[in-house]
């Protein structure tokens, strides 16, 4: 089956039979103490840029 | 991971899992980094026995909503993963309700764990409204649509 021009296809293929999937395990996580945030708004800001360190920190494929 | 949960159910602790880790669980082939829990903003009791669950893994306990909105997401490192606790969620405005809507899904390896109902999912995604939400709000309506949620 082809669908063309749908990018929420994938979502309705995998709604139509869920199935779960092995977690996989993280890698390369800076480490970190714990926090606390007032709000999910300051929550998000702080993983944004846990994220970008951890893109900072990945090997170079050259 | 399914140890931390199968101790969490046996001590009663009042939990429900949210987020990626809770999307996966619907079936949704999706990554997260860290495992979101939305527990009572309030329930001390709750809270010291998590503490005592998570006692060598916390740096600093895990606390009550402060007054001031302070400690709403409380965020650690530990052997098992990031470990999130939500002591509020958007869209869903309180706990009692959330809980008693919960619904009980499985890991991979069977564990038994209490998750945010899917109609609930869909409200607090639909709140929260990021561009990482679209994809999961996308599946849970499609699971709405055909009757799966």
């Amino acid at each position: 089956m082809k669908i063309t021009d749908d990018y929420n296809a994938k979502q309705r293929l995998w709604a139509a039979n869920p199935v779960v999937v092995p977690a996989p395990a993280p890698v390369r996580l800076p480490a970190f103490k714990s926090r606390r945030f007032s709000s999910h708004a300051e929550m998000n800001e702080w993983k944004a840029a846990l994220l970008r360190q951890l893109a900072q920190s990945l090997p170079s494929h050259e | 991971m399914n140890d931390l949960i199968r101790a969490f159910n046996a001590a009663r602790i009042r939990y429900l899992l949210v987020g990626g880790q809770a999307m996966r669980l619907t079936g949704m082939p999706r990554f997260s980094m860290d495992w979101d829990f939305f527990i009572p903003p309030h329930d001390e009791a709750n809270l010291a026995r998590l503490n005592e669950i998570l006692d060598d893994e916390l740096d600093a306990p895990l606390v009550a909503l402060g007054s001031h909105g302070e400690n709403f997401v409380q965020t650690y490192q530990t052997r098992w993963g990031i470990l999130q606790f939500h002591l509020g969620l958007p869209g869903v405005p309180r706990f009692d309700d959330a809980e008693a809507a919960a619904v009980t899904r499985h890991t991979e390896d069977s564990t038994p764990v209490k998750c945010l109902s899917g109609c609930h999912m869909l409200a607090a995604k639909k709140a929260a409204d990021r561009p990482q939400d679209q994809a999961d709000i996308s599946f849970l309506e499609e699971l709405q649509r055909l009757g799966k949620l």
